[in-house]
């Protein structure tokens, strides 16, 4: 941040979670792995698809 | 079992339907239901790969839900490089209208202008048309005073930035992975039918769904389950592993 600036910050809870984990543990799972797909990678795959198809053509 | 680098399914699967879930959500969002849709090729003079791989993506797909489809403001580089890729077959020639130009045919203002089915709409790009109409009265139409429309140029933004759009209409994509330990499970369809609540409700869109299965000898196969958008692809999920 610069000086002078301001920030705000943000901490949620994602609430639509809890019955599906629920759920989920109830069924016998357990969450072994999370975690976030950045954007870029899901554009930047897409475009890799893309070209990949284009040379099939 | 670990969730390391994506399995080489998972990531087409992913690739594969980013477009398709834009439309689909756009589509989705449509009230009343979309009946006919009208592409603004205006500021393309020609298509190259990738812009007709998905033309012909959107086209199957629209055609599936016995959507209409027509082309406004066409140059002929458009024509001949969808008729090249095989596309008109999927495309009457009476659905295409040329470039202003061209004097006989609609503008784009003229169709911006069209009737009371077209007025300006939540969503961007899928302009309902009554059913009693064709497309061509409704690009021709008479125009009624100056009302907004949700034109066709908007609808050409979708398509010749349609990846673009799917990309940034994505909120933060999250994945996770649930293990069931040999023994363990116990498959009621509870998990598949709070997924397809979240879903509904549009709390969540499911972008991908696959059942991983790790062999003894420590491989691993990736089961995918089919168009992942929706309630009813929930309940293929429930059904496969239920």
């Amino acid at each position: 941040m610069l000086p002078g600036s301001v920030a705000g910050v943000l901490v949620w809870e994602n609430r639509w979670a809890a019955p599906f984990a629920s759920a989920a543990r109830r069924s016998g799972g357990q969450l072994i792995a999370t975690g976030r797909i950045p954007i870029q990678a899901i554009a930047a795959s897409i475009e890799a698809e893309l070209a990949e198809q284009e040379e099939g053509n | 079992m670990t969730f390391g680098r994506p399995a080489e399914p998972r990531r087409r699967r992913l690739i594969e339907i980013m477009p398709i879930v834009g439309w689909k959500s756009l589509l989705a969002q449509a009230d009343p239901p979309a009946t006919r849709l009208v592409l603004d090729t205006r500021v393309q003079s020609d298509l190259d790969l990738t812009t007709l791989d998905m033309h012909s993506t959107l086209l199957r797909l629209l055609r599936s839900r016995d959507i209409e489809v027509g082309l406004a403001d066409v140059r002929s580089g458009v024509v001949d490089a969808m008729r090249d890729h095989g596309l008109l077959e999927q495309l009457p020639e009476t659905r295409i209208f040329w470039t202003s130009h061209m004097p006989s045919q609609p503008s784009l203002r003229e169709v911006a202008q069209a009737p009371e089915s077209s007025r300006s709409h939540p969503i961007g790009g899928i302009r309902p048309v009554s059913s009693h109409r064709t497309l061509g009265e409704s690009l021709l139409g008479s125009a009624t005073d100056g009302q907004e429309s949700c034109t066709a140029a908007e609808v050409g933004g979708q398509m010749t930035e349609g990846m673009d759009v799917a990309v940034d209409d994505l909120g933060p994509v999250d994945y996770l992975v649930v293990e069931f330990p040999v023994g363990a499970a116990n498959f009621t369809g509870e998990m598949a039918e709070e997924l397809a609540r979240l879903s509904a409700a549009g709390t969540i869109r499911i972008l991908d769904l696959l059942v991983l299965h790790k062999n003894d000898d420590g491989s691993v196969e990736a089961i995918e389950i089919d168009d992942l958008e929706g309630v009813d692809a929930i309940r293929v999920f429930e059904t496969q592993v239920a």
